[in-house]
C-alpha cells in the first residue's frame, strides 16, 4: 500500500509491540521500554494512548487477547473496549487505545495456552497542564526557562519553599497592592506581638518616636544612662585664721574627701581636682564638661572680737585667668559663737581647661578663724553635675 | 556660747599667722611629726607649740576660770543694778555686790 499521509501525532502518540512465542509457555515482547526480547514482561499502559500488539505469530497458534481476568482461559474475560482486532494472531494487530475509565489493571493471555500471559498495568495519562496526584518530577529534569506561568496550578496547593527564594528576589511590585497598602498604613503586622529580638539597632528611627511618648511604669527604667555620673565632696579639714581687711584666696592645700566611718559618704565618678604644686591659687578643676551644681558651706568663730564679719565668695572663670564672683555668703556674730552659712552655684563647664573656680575670703575683723574638721563638714564643697553641656 | 579651752597645738598655731600657712601630712593624726608648713615660712618648733598652747590655756584659764570670771557671771544685769540703784539707794547696790565679790575673793 503506497504511503499517502503519514499524521506526526499518530506517530507520535502510538506504540508498538511485535509479539513472538517462546514455545507455547511465553509471549516474547519486543517493543518501547522492553531491553530486546522479554517473555510475558508487565506493561504499564496510559489511558488515553493506543497500543499495537503486532502479533507474529502463525495464524490460530496463539490467539492475543486483552482481558479483565486471567481466571478461566480461552476467551473468557476479554476487555474490548477501545480494542481493535482483539485475539488477533498470524501476523495482524491488536490495536488498543486505553479508555480514561480503564481499570488499573488489565491482563493479556493466549486462548490457547492459558500459561502464556502477563499483566498490563493501566496509569493516568499525562494531560497537559496537569498532573497525576503523586507524581514527582526531579527539579534536575526541568530545563532552565521549562517552567512558566502557565505551568503552575491555580488555587492553594502551590507551595515555594521560602529557602527557594533568594534575597532580595521578590520586590515592593512583586507584592499584591493590598499588601503595600497594609504596610503603609502599619497595619501589616499586629507590632504588640513583636519580639524585641527582632528589634535591631538602628531599626527604628528617631523620628519614628512619638513626642509624647507612652506612660511607663517606674519599675521598668532601669538601666537608663545619661543620669547624675559625678557627685564630689570636700571639705576643709584645718582651722585657719584669715587675713582681715582684704580677700584672699581659700588654699585648697587642707582639703579633703569625707573618710569617717559611718559618714554615708560615697564618691561618684571622676571628682574635682586641685593643682598640687599650686595649691595656693585656690583653684578646682572639673573632671569633664557639663552642668554643674556646685554648693559651698563656711564656719567661722572669733575668740578675741566681738561683732566679726565674713564672707566667703565663689568665683568662677571661662578663660582660666580672669574669675568673676558667681555666689557670695556672709557670716557674722559674737565672740566665740560659731556662725555657718552656705551657696549654691550652677556653672557651665563647656571647656575643662577654662572653666574652673575658687573661693575667697574676706574678714573685717582679726583672728577670725575659717573653721576646718577632719571628722566632719564644716567649711566645704559639694559638687554634682547634672547633665551634659 | 561657752568658748572651749585650747586643748591642741593647732589652737596655737592657728593663732602664729594668717592664712593657711600650715596644714597636716594626716589630718587623721595631727601630731607635731605630721605638721607641714605650706606657704614657705618658718615652722615653729615643737616646744614653742607646746608652749604657745600652754601660754593660750592659761590666758583662757585666766578669762574663764578665774575669780573675775565667776563674778562676772553672777553680776546683775547693768539694768537690774541701775534700777537697784535709783530705788533702793547705793548702798544696797554696795550690799548685792559685796555678796558676790566676798564668794569669789581675788587671790592673795
Amino acid at each position: 500500500m503506497p504511503l499517502t499521509q503519514v499524521s506526526s501525532r499518530l506517530i507520535e502518540d502510538t506504540l508498538r509491540y511485535v509479539l513472538g512465542a517462546n514455545g507455547s509457555s511465553d509471549y516474547t515482547f519486543t517493543g518501547p521500554g522492553l531491553s530486546g526480547t522479554v517473555n510475558d514482561p508487565t506493561l504499564t499502559l496510559s489511558r488515553g494512548h493506543t497500543y499495537i500488539f503486532e502479533n507474529r505469530n502463525s495464524s490460530g497458534a496463539h490467539p492475543f487477547y486483552i482481558k479483565t481476568s486471567l481466571a478461566g482461559g480461552g476467551t473468557n474475560n476479554a476487555y474490548n473496549t477501545g480494542v481493535t482486532n482483539n485475539g488477533g494472531a498470524g501476523g495482524t494487530e491488536i490495536i488498543f487505545t486505553v479508555p480514561h475509565d480503564a481499570p488499573n489493571l488489565l491482563y493479556y493471555q493466549c486462548s490457547s495456552h492459558s500459561n502464556m500471559n502477563g499483566q498490563l498495568k493501566i496509569a493516568d495519562a499525562l494531560v497537559a497542564g496537569t498532573l497525576p496526584t503523586g507524581v514527582q518530577v526531579l527539579t534536575t529534569n526541568i530545563s532552565s526557562g521549562q517552567l512558566v506561568t502557565g505551568h503552575i496550578a491555580a488555587g492553594t496547593g502551590f507551595q515555594v519553599d521560602t529557602n527557594n527564594i533568594v534575597d532580595d528576589a521578590v520586590t515592593e511590585d512583586k507584592l499584591a497592592n493590598s499588601i503595600n497598602s497594609a504596610i503603609a498604613a502599619n497595619t501589616a503586622k499586629d507590632l504588640t506581638a513583636l519580639s524585641a529580638s527582632n528589634l535591631t539597632s538602628g531599626t527604628i528611627p528617631d523620628a519614628r518616636f512619638p513626642a509624647t511618648l507612652p506612660a511607663v511604669s517606674g519599675a521598668n527604667l532601669t538601666g537608663i544612662g545619661g543620669g547624675i555620673t559625678m557627685i564630689d565632696h570636700w571639705r576643709l579639714h584645718t582651722t585657719y585664721n584669715v587675713p582681715h581687711n582684704s580677700t584672699t584666696i581659700i588654699s585648697t592645700a587642707n582639703w579633703e574627701r569625707p573618710d569617717s566611718s559611718n559618714d554615708g559618704f560615697a564618691q561618684l565618678g571622676t571628682g574635682m581636682s586641685v593643682n598640687s604644686s599650686d595649691h595656693a591659687a585656690g583653684i578646682w578643676t572639673f573632671p569633664s564638661t557639663g552642668f554643674y551644681s556646685v554648693s559651698f558651706g563656711g564656719m567661722i568663730q572669733n575668740q578675741n572680737n566681738d561683732a566679726y564679719e565674713v564672707f566667703v565668695r565663689l568665683e568662677a572663670t571661662e578663660n582660666n585667668s580672669s574669675f568673676g564672683e558667681q555666689t557670695r555668703v556672709y557670716l557674722s556674730g559674737e565672740r566665740y559663737n560659731y556662725q555657718g552659712n552656705f551657696g549654691q552655684a550652677i556653672i557651665d563647664v563647656t571647656d575643662t581647661s577654662q572653666v574652673k573656680l575658687r573661693l575667697r575670703v574676706y574678714s573685717a575683723s582679726s583672728d577670725t578663724d575659717l573653721k576646718g574638721n577632719s571628722g566632719r563638714s564644716e567649711t566645704y564643697l559639694v559638687i554634682m553635675r547634672l547633665g551634659d553641656t | 556660747m561657752i568658748p572651749i579651752r585650747p586643748s591642741h597645738i593647732e589652737d596655737y598655731l592657728i593663732r602664729v599667722r594668717t592664712g593657711m600657712w600650715f596644714g597636716w601630712s594626716d589630718p587623721k593624726n595631727k601630731i607635731y611629726a605630721n605638721l607641714i608648713v605650706h606657704d614657705g615660712g618658718s615652722k615653729p618648733t615643737e616646744k614653742e607649740c607646746t608652749d604657745g598652747l600652754a601660754a593660750l590655756q592659761a590666758a583662757w584659764d585666766l578669762e574663764n576660770d578665774s575669780y573675775k570670771s565667776k563674778r562676772r557671771a553672777e553680776y546683775p544685769k547693768f539694768e537690774e543694778q541701775f534700777d537697784q540703784i535709783y530705788n533702793e539707794g547705793i548702798d544696797a547696790w554696795k550690799t548685792t555686790i559685796k555678796a558676790i565679790k566676798d564668794k569669789y575673793p581675788k587671790p592673795s
